[in-house]
Parts: structure tokens; C-alpha cells; sequence
């Protein structure tokens, strides 16, 4: 918690008729920094930053940016600006007018604004486009000026509503390391939502995991991953292998369980758990390591698992073992493979032992499968 | 010849026969006839005698430009109406009433145009409804003629144009995305910024589609002017039928016809050219 935030919320809510969108939020986004809202589809991260932009009104709770309550402020008047999710750059403008837009609503003079779009126009890569039509641009470049044209304005808040969503997968990795670096060199604080853990993870200083309305935790991305908090932050942060099992018992924050044929296991919980209580030990899987008979004793917790599929894909591939009825995935990484494979790669037999350590092993007390919402985002 | 190219110019001939038959060669007739001069005794023979007519007599040319500016002014007025109906239903309306919306602007369009223009009568006439209602509530002491005035023909003509305006600026509205409204407000403009910036220059294509489909409509109607604006108001199509029916002079008629078809193209030419759009952008969507 900074001492002066560029943003913060304050008990922010919003509801479409019985439905909750929003749920009494409080957050701050510290000044410069890259704050992204992650969450499911419908989660109603999409409402908070329309709420943001002034787009929506809330239906009650308070915004301020540096210290300025904007509840009343129309969106025209916010200190703030807004990527789009399909950008919105407008089509009967050049790349030129476009950026001047914003500017001529600033009341800039002429000539102060072309210097203003040639100077911007040379920071985001693209020096010589300031002529050019919108529809002239690549998927890459449409972005770049749809950042220039709010950029320009230098608006104390920039939010972007998922704008890489439309792009291909390799421009989009691209992106996500450009836009890390423009903000980096702008300074601005941005506000990012989407949907895409990697994306989240990648670009953020800070990531607010959202699910129904609420945020379930929010943290720097390594502590997502590391410690999340809420069986849905482990579950939709990255992927995860989940056992049901019950407590044997708990000293601190070391737990023991046991599993549903009375395996004893060991991990690791920050929540407050009582013996007998249904868990889910949740452990990444980087964490499994498949181990070859002459492996004895190194890990602190051991399986035996039925092989059921050998998914080869390069540094990523993956061996999909079951485990007690559950569908574990183990990430092999080639050094590893030959340890337990064949001369020729192959893994034999259908028996698959895993290892792993009980720091990596969360255990956090049962909770209903988390509903993912599929409808359409309010 | 492949049975493939027989199959194309087969299928060619009524399009051929069409702007054949019914559009080239009539104007080409007419053209000729225009500039014929028939004498008993000398026979026919070339001559601009019936366009340098249209130029001597000021009741020709002034007819001439005042159709074209009343068409002009119509067309004009019917944009400025038909802009705010097209944005509520393109933009504001629910999906469920845009339909019953569009369906009510076409609704009039089942009546033939003489009909609409005898119910716009009975609303005007002397001894019509409104002038009655004025009467009634004390706001007039004598009938009241609201017929035969231009501005009756305007009103007739933008009635009978609103359609054909509304429809392409539906369309062009319809595409736009609503992101674009919202980043223009985003951005730091107000509601004017964004229509003259944004909404406008994007409708602009539906704009001069409507605008040249209007006007034509407009220049060469023949049943508003007549009937609603009476004896007073000449319309330049009427000067055309009157030499072609009346008066049996088909030759001045002919050169009439050419000098509307001349004044129309001109026109359209010249929206198109101040617009920045092009035929292909417009009505060829």
C-alpha cells in the first residue's frame, strides 16, 4: 500500500438489477505501476473498468485517482484513458488525426500537436506512420497507435480492456514484452484486464485475481503462483493437479493428510485446518518428479500412478498419469526423460512412480468446483 | 464459340436489351430530336434552336434553376430529419423495435404516391383538418389555404424522400461500432466533437447515397409539384410533359428531358466531388 496511489477504490460496487457485477471493492494501484485484473469471463472485471473510464456508474462505493474522487465526472472529463478491446481507432482518421483527437480536445495548438505526434509516433516504433491510414496498419501497429493516442494525452491512469485479445499468438507474445516495456519507459500507471493468466503474469507488478465480483487475492505474480491464497486462485493461476484427501493433523503450517486409500502425505497450508477436514492438495505440476527404481527416499512424499498417455512436446512435454481415479499431469523435462525412459525414448510398462516435496504442496480445506462463468460478460 | 461463353452471352442479352432499348437508345432519339428542326417546306434540319429557346425565355431557365434549388432544399431538409431517425434506430433502439421502427417509415410506401399525396391534401386544404382544428380553438377567424405554396411542395417531397434517405443511413450508422462513440468521449471529447468527427464522417458514405438518391427522386417527380403546389409553382418535369403532351412540341420537350439529365449528372457530380466520396463507395455499396 502506497501513501499515494493513482488509483484507488473504495467499497465500489455494482449491480444489474439482482445481479451483482461488482462487489464492494477496495484496491489501490500504486503510481507507475502495472496492476492487471485477471479473471474468468464474466467475472465482472470488464464492468469495473467501464466503471473506471465512467463509462458505467456505480451503484455505490467511491473512485479516486491521486487523491480526486471521480464518481461525478463524466468520462470526458477523467484524467484517464482507455484502450479498447478492438482498439476503436478511428476508422475515417489517419494514424495523424487520430493521435490529434485527444489533443485538440486539450486545446494544444497546431503545431504543438504535430510535434506532439511526431515525438510520440517516434517513442512507440513507428515514426512515419502519422500519414498513414488506419486500415493500412498491421494488427501490431494498430495497437502501438492505439496506445500513442492515449499515451499523448499523458493521462494518469491508462486502462486497457484485453486489447491483445485479437491478436495471433506469436504477435501477442510479441506484444506482451513491448507494452511491459512502453509502460516501463512512460512511467504511466497501467490498469489491464484480461482473461489470460500468461498475459497477467508476464506484464504485471501486481495481479487482483477476480471471481464473481470479488478479488480473490491479490499479489506480485511469483506470490500468485507460489502462495495462492483461495482454492480458485490455485486452480486458475497456471496449471495445477489437484488430490482429495482428509487431515491427519496440523503443527503450524505443516499438514499431514491422507488420501482416499489411507496414503499418508505431506504439505504445507497457511489456512487453519481441523482434523478430518475434507482438503485438496494442490501441486504444480513442475513439482512432480517421475522417479526411476533407483530413486529411494528423496522426496518427502511418494506415489505409484497407472501411466496413461506420454505427450511429447519438445521442453514441454507432459506424461498424464492417474492417480486414485484423478488425472495428474507431470511436466518432463528432457534431461529428465532418459532417466526413466528406454534407449529410445520410449517410457515402458504402465507404472509411473512421482516424488515430490511437501513445500510443494499446498493443502487448502474443499471448496465447491470454482464456477467459471461462461456467459456473456455483463 | 465454348458452350461456357454461349451460356454468358445468353444469359447477357436481357441486361443488353434492358440499357439497350429502354435507356441508350431513347436518350440518343432524344437527343436527335432535340436538335432537329422540322419545317413543311424545307424538310428536317440540325439546329440548337430549341436550346437557345430554353435560354431566351426566363419562365424556361428560371423554372429550370428553381426546381433544381427546391430539389436541392428538400433534399437538405430531408437529411437533417431523417438523420436524428436513422441514429435512434441504427444505435439506440433495442434489436426488437429497430425492425417495427424501420417497418414504420416503409409503412406509407404501401399507398400509391398519388394517395399520400391526396391524404397531405385533405390534412391542408381550405376546407381541410388543420385549418378546421385553427378555427375550432379560436387560433384563426377564416379558413386558412395551406396547399400551393412551395413550401408545400417541400413538405410533400421530403415525406415521399424520407425512406430512401433513412434506409442507407441505417445501414452506414448500423456498422459502427459503439466503441468508437465511446472512445471519442474517452478521449476528451463532448457529444458535438463526436458527431462531427466520428459519427458523421462515418455515416458520410449513407449521407451522400441517401442525398443522391433523394435528390433524384426529388428533380424528377412529377405528381407532388402538381398536385400540391398547384398553379403557382411550376416544376421543371411538368415543362416537359406540357411540350410533350400538350403542346405535341416534342423537339423543345426532347431538349427539356436532355437538360434535366444534364442538371442531375451535374449535380451528382459535384456532391460526390465536395464530399471526397465516389459512386462506388456510396450507391454501389
Amino acid at each position: 500500500m502506497t501513501s499515494n496511489p493513482a488509483l484507488r477504490c473504495q467499497q465500489l460496487s455494482k449491480h444489474f438489477g439482482d445481479f451483482c457485477a461488482v462487489d464492494q471493492l477496495n484496491f489501490e494501484v500504486a503510481e507507475g505501476s502495472f496492476f492487471s485484473i485477471l479473471g474468468p469471463s464474466g467475472c465482472g472485471k470488464t464492468t469495473l473498468l467501464r466503471m473506471l473510464a465512467g463509462f458505467e456508474s456505480p451503484s455505490s462505493g467511491d473512485i479516486f485517482i491521486q487523491q480526486q474522487r471521480v464518481n461525478d465526472l463524466a468520462p470526458n472529463h477523467r484524467p484517464l484513458n482507455m484502450v479498447f478491446q478492438h482498439l476503436a481507432l478511428f476508422p475515417t482518421m489517419t494514424v495523424g488525426e487520430n493521435i490529434a483527437y485527444g489533443l485538440k480536445r486539450q486545446k494544444v495548438a497546431k503545431a504543438e500537436q504535430q510535434k506532439k505526434i511526431g515525438e510520440i509516433l517516434e517513442r512507440v516504433g513507428l515514426p512515419d506512420a502519422a500519414n498513414k491510414a488506419v486500415t493500412q496498419l498491421s494488427g501490431g501497429q494498430k495497437q502501438r497507435v492505439a496506445l500513442a493516442r492515449c499515451l499523448v494525452l499523458q493521462p494518469k491512469v491508462l486502462l486497457l480492456d484485453e486489447p491483445l485479445g485479437a491478436l495471433d499468438l506469436k504477435l501477442r507474445e510479441k506484444m506482451k514484452l513491448e507494452l511491459k516495456q512502453l509502460q516501463r519507459d512512460f512511467g504511466t500507471t497501467f490498469v489491464y484486464i484480461t482473461h489470460d493468466q500468461s498475459e497477467a503474469m508476464v506484464m504485471s507488478d501486481k495481479v487482483a485475481v477476480m471471481n464473481h465480483g470479488r478479488f480473490e487475492q491479490v499479489a506480485a505474480p511469483v506470490d500468485l503462483y507460489l502462495k495462492p491464497n483461495t482454492p480458485f486462485v490455485a486452480r486458475f493461476v497456471g496449471n495445477t493437479n489437484m488430490l482429495s484427501a482428509e487431515v491427519v493433523s496440523q503443527h503450524d503450517d505443516k499438514v499431514e493428510i491422507t488420501t482416499l486409500s489411507g496414503l499418508r502425505l505431506r504439505g504445507h497450508s497457511h489456512q487453519q485446518l481441523s482434523v478430518g477436514q475434507r482438503v485438496q492438495a494442490y501441486i504444480r505440476p513442475e513439482a512432480l518428479h517421475p522417479l526411476n527404481d533407483a530413486d529411494q527416499g528423496s522426496f518427502e512424499n511418494q506415489i505409484v500412478t497407472r501411466l496413461n498417455q506420454d505427450i511429447f512436446d519438445g521442453a514441454n512435454s507432459m506424461l498424464l498419469a492417474e492417480f486414485e481415479g484423478q488425472q495428474l499431469q507431470v511436466l518432463l523435462p528432457l534431461q529428465q526423460r532418459s532417466r526413466i525412459s528406454d534407449s529410445a525414448g520410449n517410457l515402458d510398462g504402465s507404472e509411473l512412480k512421482l516424488g515430490w516435496n511437501a513445500e510443494h504442496c499446498l493443502v487448502l480445506e474443499d471448496s465447491p468446483e470454482p464456477s467459471l462463468v461462461k456467459s456473456k460478460e455483463a | 464459340m465454348s458452350q461456357q461463353r454461349w451460356q454468358f452471352y445468353f444469359l447477357l442479352t436481357p441486361f443488353l436489351l434492358w440499357i439497350g432499348l429502354l435507356i441508350i437508345w431513347p436518350h440518343f432519339n432524344m437527343l436527335e430530336v432535340s436538335l432537329t428542326e422540322r419545317s413543311w417546306t424545307q424538310g428536317d434540319s440540325f439546329s440548337f434552336k430549341h436550346y437557345l429557346l430554353f435560354f431566351q425565355q426566363s419562365l424556361y431557365w428560371n423554372t429550370y434553376l428553381r426546381t433544381a434549388w427546391m430539389a436541392i432544399l428538400a433534399t437538405f431538409i430531408t437529411l437533417l430529419i431523417s438523420f436524428p431517425v436513422a441514429y435512434y434506430i441504427a444505435k439506440v433502439a433495442k434489436p426488437r423495435s429497430k425492425l417495427a421502427l424501420l417497418m414504420c417509415c416503409l409503412l406509407p410506401f404501401w399507398l400509391s404516391e398519388l394517395v399520400r399525396a391526396y391524404g397531405w391534401m385533405i390534412l391542408l386544404r381550405e376546407s381541410g383538418i388543420i385549418s378546421g382544428l385553427l378555427q375550432a380553438i379560436g387560433l384563426a377567424d377564416a379558413p386558412i389555404e395551406m396547399l400551393y405554396h412551395d413550401a408545400t411542395i417541400i413538405l410533400g417531397l421530403v415525406y415521399s424522400g424520407m425512406l430512401f434517405m433513412v434506409v442507407p443511413l441505417v445501414s452506414s450508422l448500423d456498422s459502427m461500432d459503439n466503441s468508437y462513440i465511446e472512445a471519442g468521449f474517452d478521449l476528451g471529447g463532448n457529444r458535438w466533437h463526436i458527431f462531427w468527427e466520428i459519427v458523421f464522417p462515418y455515416a458520410m458514405p449513407g449521407v451522400v447515397s441517401g442525398c443522391i438518391i433523394v435528390f433524384m427522386l426529388n428533380l424528377g417527380n412529377y405528381l407532388i409539384p402538381n398536385l400540391m403546389g398547384g398553379k403557382d409553382s411550376l416544376w421543371f418535369t411538368e415543362m416537359v410533359y406540357t411540350q410533350f403532351i400538350t403542346r405535341f412540341n416534342w423537339e423543345l420537350g426532347s431538349a427539356f428531358g436532355i437538360l434535366l439529365l444534364v442538371l442531375s449528372s451535374l449535380l451528382v457530380w459535384l456532391a460526390l466531388k465536395l464530399s471526397g466520396q465516389s459512386l462506388s463507395t456510396t450507391v454501389g455499396r
